[in-house]
């Protein structure tokens, strides 16, 4: 990929991390186990609307890599379930972009992605506990939460988007 | 294609009303399925373990097919009426003089507890077989 490209993903990343690590400082004001402000998402929605889903993922990859090591989570159940429902919201966002692109906004595919993010999350706690008594008490919650977090994360991203200075050089499909 | 204010346009409406109601919709689906059930519950051998001044005087194990029945604990103050059914176990009367006991929603999950301290009555649900975890961690 040229040069242009490879920075402004990386870059990307990079506030991707520093967003999580950000979020991960903050006081939990909802104590539901999972359920978070899910800012890195903003992050994700504009990688996808720039670049598309195969370099969204790519960016999810490497926050939630990074992220970890910096936290001190890598390879620990933390990791995994975060990374399960951040790739879980890219594919879900980035298919949502290619499929309904035309009649969704960025804030839609933002509720998609955090509803995706909770469904990946739980779903990978049910197998991980080896239960599914997990999904009975947090879905409904977690997928009520998902969706004002997710509304106020699309509405950063598509405010940053409008910005005069947001265009890419490629954009995606 | 309509817009909204702020530039959302139906689709994002839509969208979040699905959410929305897919939350609602799995919400009631634990209420009426989920292991809030009382005949969900039960069947899995917890026990209902009464005790008075510390010492254990009942012990009965939950299931779909027991009848309610009442039990009269003795205790320093009178007697204390323990219900217990499938739906699990409650105190129904109690010579307290706050009556914080008696709960009109029965216990039946491990760990569950209903006391009438002044009474030294103490109702506790204990888990008929070890849950396959130690401790959960966030």
């Amino acid at each position: 990929m040229d040069s242009t490209r490879l920075a402004r993903l990386s870059m990307l990343a990079a506030m991707g991390i520093a967003l999580h690590l950000l979020e991960a400082s903050l006081p939990n004001p909802v104590p539901l186990p999972g359920a978070k402000l899910g800012l890195a998402n903003i992050v994700v929605l504009i990688a996808v609307v720039w670049y598309g889903t195969r370099d969204a993922l790519k960016v999810t990859l490497a926050r939630c890599l990074l992220s970890s090591l910096v936290i001190g989570s890598f390879l620990g159940l933390a990791f995994w379930i975060s990374l399960a429902g951040g790739l879980g919201a890219t594919l879900a966002m980035g298919l949502g972009r290619r499929w309904l692109g035309s009649h969704l906004s960025v804030v839609g595919l933002s509720v998609i992605g955090a509803t995706a993010h909770n469904l990946g999350q739980l779903g990978l706690a049910a197998v991980v506990i080896g239960s599914g008594a997990v999904l009975w008490y947090y879905l409904p919650l977690l997928l009520a939460v998902g969706v004002p977090s997710g509304l106020a994360t699309g509405l950063v991203a598509k405010a940053l988007l409008e910005r005069p200075g947001a265009t890419a050089a490629e954009s995606g499909p | 294609m309509s817009k909204f204010r702020g530039g959302l346009r139906a689709a994002d409406v839509a969208i979040t009303l699905a959410v929305i109601v897919l939350a609602i919709g799995a919400g009631l689906a634990a209420w009426l399925w989920g292991p809030y059930a009382p005949s969900a519950a039960a069947g899995d051998g917890r026990v209902v373990v009464v005790r008075a001044e510390g010492q254990p005087v009942l012990t009965v194990e939950l299931g779909p097919d027991l009848e309610i029945e009442r039990h009269d604990v003795s205790g320093p103050l009178g007697v204390t009426v323990v219900e217990i059914g499938p739906e699990g176990a409650r105190i129904l009367e109690s010579p307290c003089r706050d009556k914080i006991c008696i709960r009109p929603a029965p216990i039946n999950n491990p760990g569950q507890t209903v006391v009438c301290l002044p009474n030294r009555v103490s109702v506790e649900i204990q888990a008929g077989r070890e849950p396959p975890f130690d401790t959960v961690s966030y």
